[in-house]
């Protein structure tokens, strides 16, 4: 703990500022300082500045017997009366303050023998002032730390809360643990799973090139063996495993980060000038490195969660797809055109997951349609249209009972509507269809021209694009068509011939 | 000039470690221990800046920088502190020059940061 020295002298030996002009100007006493060695110490004020003269022969006995006893002097001489007082900080002396007086007369004595009691016990009591101020002011910058830690961990716990990247999580945590703990810089390292690299975040100045820091952690790691230890290192010079790195690392903190299957990361604090780490500085990382491993494993299982369900859904899609050849990949280039125009608008990250979902499951209800119908060559029949335009509700109803996905499932059934009202199932106007019903639409309707169907070849692009133009405000909606036109549609289109975007079910 | 900041809470822990961290950091520094203290100060020093607690005897933060608001030409940015959980309605802060408001136990930097921030802005404008 650093103490303030704003009420000390610069000697840091306990004379309070002024405190020899407060005596002066109280009760007429010029009072001195003095080392324990007997030296005059210097105040920072005008008045406490040495005398001009030499002690007399008196105080100088007075002020050494004082510091050697520890204990007050009085000793009087004919013509005078000297005093010395031991003085310090918690009980501990650190100088000595002497006054002498000189007396007229024999008759002035007892009158002087009162003045140098009042004048110690004003030493006495602005000593026990400065004390507990040096003490109010260690408690205040305590009571300051602790604030920040408190503030750090509930901080670090609401961010838990939060589904953000882990890169931005590890950053928001080593910029407050480095602000926090003082250290130059706050490092997170995350070695890669099956030889990707290791990510590393950096915050605050690093003191040694940033390619040494998975070989530092490695060694860092070989150190941290047991769970949730702590390595505090004040003296990184004389560790034989750091000796690489002498130059730049004087002091470290590192915990280990537990990443599950066995494999470890590290948080670190590195270089604190002047003041070594300590198990405070320890407690801090490692609860911040403990709840950075509870996010990075739960963000884990989430993607892995998230992944299975993506999958599952393709499935879904695939059998679909298997009964009807022509639509091969077409639910998968409905979802990365759809994805693409929610991008565009632009809506935000949720919306654009449901979007790219609605685009995989708009046709899941043709699950219901027969496959005579699916497989026509020429033109369908009112009747045959009306069942296949069945295929909205249907997907709708396989959709029910998934509130997570009730938005995918309102686009699913509305995807056939148009905005001036002329679409099924419901003949819904404008923006009474839901926003991705709207998107889906024109990716489905575009994706439908610009692949082979059994009715008809496969339309070049310019004239797809001439269609949803000359459509735009009556099938589609305005700004959809305005942000699917800000789209790179050869590239896109290109990408699609290319690489089929799922394998398709092969049809025997 | 030196930035004056007047800090009012009628826990001299919180103003303690405020008027350190501020002192610290070059600013000056009054204190006051409750609602009216920090309002006669106020009228009488006139500070660049309060932080204030939002429950104290005498007067509340929030009507101690109402009343301040009313009676001095100009509107003293400030900081309310309130305990943590401790709700406030924004209608009543959006008439009043409150800038941020900070639940304890709040972190000392962050809020030597906010009065950092809101000076340079003001020293800009």
């Amino acid at each position: 703990m650093s103490v303030s020295s704003t009420t000390c002298s610069p000697d840091a030996v306990g004379v309070p500022d002024g405190f020899a002009d407060r005596i002066r100007d109280r009760l007429g006493v010029a009072v001195a300082f003095y080392r324990l060695d007997g030296t005059p110490v210097a105040g920072t004020h005008e008045h406490d500045r040495p005398p001009a003269a030499a002690p007399s022969e008196v105080v100088t006995r007075l002020v050494r017997e004082a510091a050697r006893l520890n204990e007050d002097r009085l000793a009087g001489a004919s013509d005078g009366l000297a005093a010395a007082w031991p003085i310090g900080l918690r009980g501990r002396p650190r100088l000595v303050a002497a006054a002498e007086l000189t007396l007229a007369g024999e008759t002035e004595r007892p009158m002087a023998s009162r003045l140098l009691a009042a004048v110690g016990e004003t030493l006495r009591a602005g000593v026990a002032e400065a004390d507990a101020r040096l003490q109010c002011d260690s408690l205040a910058e305590a009571l300051s730390q602790s604030f920040e830690e408190i503030s750090l961990l509930h901080n670090v716990g609401d961010m838990l809360r939060v589904t953000r990247p882990v890169k931005g999580m590890l950053e928001y945590v080593c910029a407050e643990l480095r602000e926090t703990t003082g250290a130059e810089a706050a490092v997170a390292y995350l070695p890669g799973a099956d030889g990707e690299a290791a990510e590393t975040v950096v915050c605050g100045c690093l003191p040694l090139p940033a390619s040494d820091l998975p070989d530092l952690f490695d060694k860092l790691l070989d150190g941290l063996d047991a769970e949730g230890n702590v390595l505090i290192n004040n003296h990184c010079r004389q560790s034989p495993s750091l000796a690489r790195f002498s130059k730049a690392l004087g002091r470290l903190v590192a915990v280990p980060v537990a990443l599950g299957e066995g494999t470890r990361g590290a948080m670190a604090a590195l270089n604190r000038p002047g003041e070594e780490f300590g198990s405070p500085d320890a407690k801090l990382i490692r609860s911040s490195a403990n709840a950075s491993a509870v996010f990075i494993e739960n963000r884990r299982l989430y993607n892995e969660l998230h992944q299975m369900m993506l999958s599952l859904v393709r499935a879904l899609v695939s059998s679909v797809d298997a009964k009807d050849p022509y639509t091969c990949g077409h639910s998968e280039r409905v979802a990365i055109t759809s994805r693409e125009i929610a991008r565009q608008l632009p809506l935000d990250g949720e919306l654009i997951e449901q979007v790219y979902m609605a685009g995989l499951l708009h046709d899941i209800g043709k699950i219901g349609t027969p496959e005579a119908i699916l497989r026509k060559d020429g033109p369908l029949q009112p009747e045959e249209r009306c069942i296949i335009n069945r295929h909205t509700e249907i997907g709708g109803h396989i959709l029910s009972g998934i509130p997570k996905l009730e938005p995918v499932r309102e686009a699913v059934i509305h995807h056939h509507e148009r905005v001036d009202g002329n679409g099924y199932p419901a003949g819904l106007k404008g923006d009474a269809i839901p926003q991705l019903a709207r998107i889906v639409a024109l990716a489905d309707a575009f994706d439908a021209m610009t692949s082979t169907r059994p009715y008809r070849p496969m339309l070049p692009l310019e004239h797809a694009v001439r269609e949803v133009q000359r459509n735009k405000g009556t099938q589609f909606d305005a700004a959809v068509v305005e942000a699917f036109f800000r789209l790179d549609l050869n590239r896109l289109t290109q990408q699609f011939a290319q690489e089929p975007a799922t394998p398709c079910v092969a049809h025997v | 000039m030196t930035c004056k900041v007047l800090v009012a809470d009628d826990d001299a822990y919180i103003t303690n470690v405020v008027a350190r961290k501020l002192q610290n950091a070059g600013l000056d520094v009054i204190v006051a221990m409750d609602g009216r203290e920090a309002y006669e100060r106020a009228i009488a020093e006139r500070p660049d800046f309060l932080i204030t607690d939002l429950q104290m005897p005498g007067m509340s933060g929030l009507e101690l920088s109402a009343r301040l608001t009313a009676e001095l030409p100009e509107p003293i940015p400030t900081i309310l502190l309130t305990a943590k959980g401790f709700e406030i309605d924004r209608t009543d802060t959006d008439h009043l020059p409150i800038l941020h408001v900070m639940s304890k136990p709040f972190s000392p930097r962050e809020l030597l940061d906010n009065v950092r921030g809101a000076v340079e802005i003001g020293a800009l404008s």
